[in-house]
């Protein structure tokens, strides 16, 4: 178990226990986003039975989720939701995008996605012990898979229902990363924020922006070497795309 | 404009065998396949492709999605004939913009760019010796120009200014309906027509649809939100973001994109219909001669769906980011129009300079600043480049020297 969450486990009269989802609780392997959308696209291919290349599926992924964020709602932190993001997907490939359509794509990555994580035990253990100490426990994600789609994930790891809430961007359309997110989180449970301690894997969005709303944060990267084996993965993928 | 030789030089670089004009073609259909994904999604209903760009980028739609070009047309504007019209309603907002362009001209130069010659003359006459002897003598400023064209501004300027905001307003109901959902399509960049349509038609659901966006790194406003970089939207190349290598070079993209005839300027009405001043562009204007690197790129468009296997054109990325000798000198004798009525064309690369404070100069003022790396500094400065996107943003303890 990485030091960097002593603080988190030390913290002392808090009331409520906020985590990040993705590499807090649920720790990723270190494969990098685009060698996950890449395998994805191997999947999507065949579980849909297209002619169309792997290599087209694929940069129809990544240039689908670039482009949502660009023009996705009508606020200027645009947070898209993942059945956006696929419609844009499909609407490149030239394949009308049905509902049956966008729900099977979200399972299929749903089920790839799960095949990548893994639970966080001794934090998910501290939980457990704060909740049953009377705490609440919450999960904020920046992430375009809304909270139900997380649920699913953090709970077909093996673990009991162990958050009272999840707030997921992609739900509120609101972001940690722009703060705004936190925001909605404190109106929402009506917080003193002196009862509140948050923990995650991003120092712009789990500590300084927590931090800046007057959120008590811990900062919990990943690893030195999962760091390294991660930015490696990810410049190797940018080598195949041609684009490093 | 692209010449014959900047096509025989586009013809020379090579990627996998393929000419620069098949490279450019293929990009430009990844451009459309992005754009109609983005359309289609947003249930937009009223495609304006702007004047001039767009006109070129509507008939490299048409081709690859002939179904969807259905719902086209080309809307004739341009950024001062939207400032004319805007200035009746809001001059105080306009006199910026036009303190800007128009930085460091006398205000009698300025008028003379921005009425045009029948108007200017017919403003003179309306004014005496001495005035027009302190026009001469003044040098545009913001509260000068708000003198002339606020509220209580010269009533000659205002008729004016009034004239262009109704045949304007005519002009756009002319082409759009209030519950059309709007797209304003355009090479790009930073939006200022669609802030001005948005300030003359708040009513209108109107979003832009560039083939680029950047804010030049500036701060990002309210009505940015309703401007849409297709293939980037960023204020400088981002490693992860495939195309944004594309800002390095946008200028290549507004030439190849830009036919050879005047801009709008303002807006006249024959009696039936509103029409811009320089009249309907002529399809083999628009389209260009056989030479012209557009015509050619065109003619090698077709429909195709879901051709994405394109690994982000890697020889054009190098060719953009850290140019050869080779690839800077096709560029060598191109340039830009000016906008604003002024006659002036702005030289995309500059004559190297052997003074080492002028080669900054060169490199801070070129339309394509890798490019005048490569010319001021040669092999030295195509090193630094390439250290500065392949090597320094992977390595974090250099970061700090990347651009």
């Amino acid at each position: 178990m990485s030091s960097y969450y002593k603080e988190y486990f030390n913290s002392k009269g808090k009331d409520v226990y906020s985590v990040d989802i993705f590499d807090t609780v649920l720790l990723r392997n270190y494969k990098s986003e685009y060698f996950r959308f890449y395998e994805l696209a191997k999947i999507v291919k065949s579980e849909f039975e297209l002619s169309i290349p792997v290599q087209s599926i694929f940069y129809a992924r990544v240039e689908a989720a670039r482009l949502a964020y660009y023009i996705y709602g009508d606020k200027q932190s645009k947070e898209p939701s993942i059945d956006y993001i696929y419609t844009l997907m499909f609407n490149v490939l030239g394949i009308t995008p049905s509902g049956e359509l966008l729900a099977k794509m979200l399972s299929l990555e749903l089920l790839y996605e799960k095949t990548q994580l893994s639970p966080n035990l001794p934090l998910i253990n501290f939980l457990k012990k704060k909740k049953e100490q009377g705490a609440l426990i919450i999960g904020i994600s920046d992430m375009y898979l809304n909270s139900s789609s997380i649920v699913d994930l953090v709970y077909s790891n093996g673990e009991e229902l162990i958050f009272d809430k999840l707030y997921s961007s992609a739900d509120f359309k609101e972001s940690k990363r722009e703060g705004s997110l936190y925001e909605i989180v404190i109106n929402d449970l009506g917080l003193n924020k002196d009862k509140f301690i948050h923990c995650g894997d991003s120092y712009h969005s789990d500590f300084v922006m927590a931090n800046n709303y007057g959120i008590s944060a811990v900062y919990t990267p990943r690893t030195k070497i999962w760091q390294l084996r991660n930015k490696l993965s990810h410049y190797m993928m940018l080598k195949k795309m041609g684009i490093a | 404009m692209a010449t014959e030789k900047q096509t025989k030089s586009l013809h020379d670089v090579k990627e996998n065998g393929n000419s620069m004009i098949d490279t450019y073609s293929k990009m430009f259909n990844v451009y459309c396949l992005l754009l109609n994904a983005a359309l289609e999604s947003k249930n937009i209903n009223k495609k304006l492709f702007l004047s001039r760009g767009g006109l070129r980028l509507r008939r490299l739609y048409g081709k690859c999605h002939p179904n969807a070009d259905k719902q086209s047309l080309d809307f004739y504007t341009s950024r001062l004939a939207t400032i004319k019209a805007s200035t009746y309603i809001a001059p105080e907002i306009t006199t910026i913009d036009m303190a800007k362009e128009y930085y460091g001209m006398s205000l009698d130069s300025m008028l003379k760019c921005f009425l045009g010659a029948e108007y200017y003359q017919k403003f003179t006459e309306t004014k005496k010796l001495n005035e027009l002897d302190e026009l001469e003598s003044t040098l545009v400023q913001q509260s000068k120009l708000l003198d002339l064209f606020g509220f209580n501004g010269e009533p000659f300027l205002r008729d004016f200014v009034k004239g262009q905001y109704e045949l304007l307003c005519q002009y756009w109901r002319e082409s759009v309906e209030i519950d059309d959902e709007i797209a304003l399509i355009d090479t790009g960049w930073s939006g200022t027509i669609v802030f001005y349509l948005k300030l003359m038609f708040p009513n209108y659901n109107i979003n832009a649809f560039f083939f680029g966006k950047t804010t030049y790194g500036g701060p990002s406003y309210d009505y940015h939100m309703f401007v849409h970089g297709v293939m980037f939207d960023t204020n400088k190349v981002i490693p992860g973001h495939g195309f944004s290598y594309l800002i390095e070079n946008r200028h290549l993209i507004e030439m190849i994109c830009e036919p050879q005839c005047a801009s709008t300027e303002s807006y006249i009405f024959d009696g039936l219909k509103v029409h811009p001043n320089c009249g309907v562009i002529p399809e083999e204007v628009i389209i260009g001669s056989q030479d012209d690197i557009y015509n050619k790129i065109l003619l090698k468009m077709k429909p195709e769906q879901g051709s994405l296997a394109l690994n982000y054109f890697r020889d054009l990325r190098r060719a953009t980011l850290y140019p050869s000798k080779k690839d800077v000198e096709f560029l060598s004798g191109s340039s830009r129009s000016a906008d604003f009525g002024k006659e002036i064309q702005v030289q995309i690369l500059l004559k190297s300079s052997s003074n080492p404070i002028s080669k900054i100069k060169n490199i801070r003022s070129s339309l394509w600043r890798n490019g005048q790396v490569v010319r001021e500094f040669g092999r030295l400065g195509r090193l630094y480049l390439y250290l500065n996107y392949q090597v320094f943003p992977y390595v974090p303890w250099l970061r700090r020297f990347t651009k």
